[in-house]
């Protein structure tokens, strides 16, 4: 295979991973509105959610964490002005270092310094803005679940109506592990990178996770990734 | 305050919320290889231990169970009794390769930044602080680097100059932070787990930078470090690396 097409082939690959948590995030999205909009009204505010039917949130959440042990957590968060005030604006579960889900608190009081303000957050805007599945990463979820992640997400609509997104977060040292061996077949320095140019994971000390290449040296060959998460790609360049 | 009370208030400290019995082992076995605590020290009594590191004292008493179990410590009954390091023990290539492979590159990125924080700081600090007795001691501290025999010796006396560099700044701060850090990383950087540690670039960098020390250049020695710093971390991700050719999984989500 000629260099080119490895960096295809290995894009095609991570694409295939990427489209594998998108693949859970639709069905999540449907589950969810099967759940919730019977106590929905169209055109009215979401009421406080009954325990039932958190459980069955929690239910199809912890599906996917099953289904996909890669993923760190997964679950709902609401747009704040769809829902009541005092309702929960996320329910979210996610695996700890022994495999156990639990659920997770956010802080939702504006004065609070832990303040948690997810709706300026790029998961949750593109989402909003494009109706769309949205991307974000690598961040610190400061404030959020406090680790180094990636988070995808889908909108979720209710009647008909944009209420939210459903989402799942995978850590880097993860999705490192998943996308580490497909990078080796690259010949030379190679780095996958999120939209904004910053390495999520790369094959060598060049390129490491958090930096953002600004320019590219001559000769840097980039291949976009094919998935929902737009702007993705691969790059790789000679040896030095 | 003495040296060994940093030492102490460095290895007793308080423990993350991990498995506690074999944070406590991890850490003590780590102090002793290092050198931080020595054969024949005395650990303080074992309910003042289990306090400073927030345990019950059975968890404690499990911790030393395995310690003496390993040879690292033994525990002499009678009036001048106690806990007693015994021999450093020797962390093998097999479980610092294991140690390295659990880390992923982005976090090794990360040790990096904070690294390079500390040690950039301390130098600043220590160009304007450091007494002449204490850049001597430097010297020495290097030489002893370039004379050690293997790489535990390598590891450790390369481990003493930087966090003797943190007490020349007069941080007390900085010298537990760089405690650490060295805790995390000496041993698997020095261990020829792929290629080895370049030991003449350590002391060719090691010795500049007590020059530039002497000459009271701070920018000159933040230079240094800071390349040092970075040249270590990309020592660890490329033994990574080339480690990590042997045990790729399917790597499905």
């Amino acid at each position: 295979m000629t260099k080119s097409e490895r960096l295809s082939a290995a894009a095609d690959v991570i694409a295939t991973r990427i489209h594998d948590i998108y693949d859970e995030l639709g069905p999540l999205a449907d589950d969810a509105a099967r759940i919730l909009e019977p106590t929905v009204h169209p055109g009215e505010r979401i009421d406080i959610i009954s325990r039932e039917r958190v459980l069955e949130l929690r239910d199809i959440s912890e599906a996917v964490l099953e289904r996909r042990p890669r993923l760190l957590g997964a679950g709902v968060i609401f747009s704040v002005d769809r829902i009541r005030p005092g309702t929960r604006l996320i329910e979210w579960w996610q695996r700890d270092g022994h495999g156990h889900v639990s659920p997770v608190l956010f802080e939702h009081q504006p004065e609070s310094f832990n303040y948690y303000e997810f709706e300026r957050l790029p998961w949750f805007t593109i989402a909003s803005e494009t109706g769309g599945p949205g991307f974000a990463g690598p961040y610190i979820d400061w404030t959020g679940v406090d680790d180094y992640i990636l988070t995808f997400t889908m909108p979720l609509f209710l009647h008909g109506e944009f209420s939210g997104v459903v989402g799942a977060d995978i850590t880097v040292s993860s999705i490192e592990r998943t996308v580490l061996p497909l990078l080796r077949d690259v010949p030379g320095d190679a780095a996958f990178v999120n939209p904004e140019g910053r390495v999520i994971v790369g094959n060598s000390s060049r390129f490491v996770a958090g930096d953002v290449l600004r320019t590219l040296p001559m000769g840097t060959e980039v291949v976009s990734i094919p998935s929902p998460a737009a702007g993705l790609h691969l790059v790789t360049v000679d040896r030095q | 305050m003495g040296a060994s009370n940093l030492v102490e208030a460095h290895v007793y400290r308080a423990l993350p919320d991990v498995v506690r019995v074999d944070a406590i082992v991890h850490r003590i076995r780590t102090a002793v290889s290092l050198g931080l605590l020595h054969p024949g020290d005395k650990l303080p009594p074992e309910l003042e231990m289990a306090e400073s590191f927030g345990v019950a004292a059975a968890t404690l008493r499990d911790a030393l169970a395995t310690l003496r179990e390993e040879g690292v410590v033994e525990t002499r009954r009678g009036r001048s009794g106690g806990t007693f390091v015994l021999s450093a023990p020797l962390t093998g290539d097999d479980v610092l390769t294991e140690r390295l492979q659990a880390i992923s590159i982005a976090e090794l990125r990360d040790f990096g930044d904070e690294h390079s924080a500390v040690a950039t700081a301390s130098v600043r600090l220590a160009a304007d602080r450091a007494s002449e007795a204490e850049l001597d001691r430097l010297e020495h501290l290097v030489e002893r680097l370039a004379a050690a025999d293997g790489p535990l010796a390598c590891a450790r006396a390369d481990c003493r100059f930087r966090i003797e560099v943190a007490v020349a700044a007069q941080s007390r701060r900085l010298t537990l932070a760089e405690m650490r850090l060295q805790d995390e990383s000496a041993e698997m950087v020095w261990a020829p787990l792929a290629t080895p540690y370049d030991r003449d670039s350590v002391v060719r960098e090691h010795t500049s930078l007590v020059e530039a020390l002497r000459a009271r250049d701070s920018t000159l020695a933040e230079g240094i470090v800071r390349s040092s710093v970075r040249r270590t971390v990309y020592h660890l991700i490329d033994t990574k690396l080339t480690l990590s050719y042997a045990d790729d999984d399917d790597g499905a989500v």
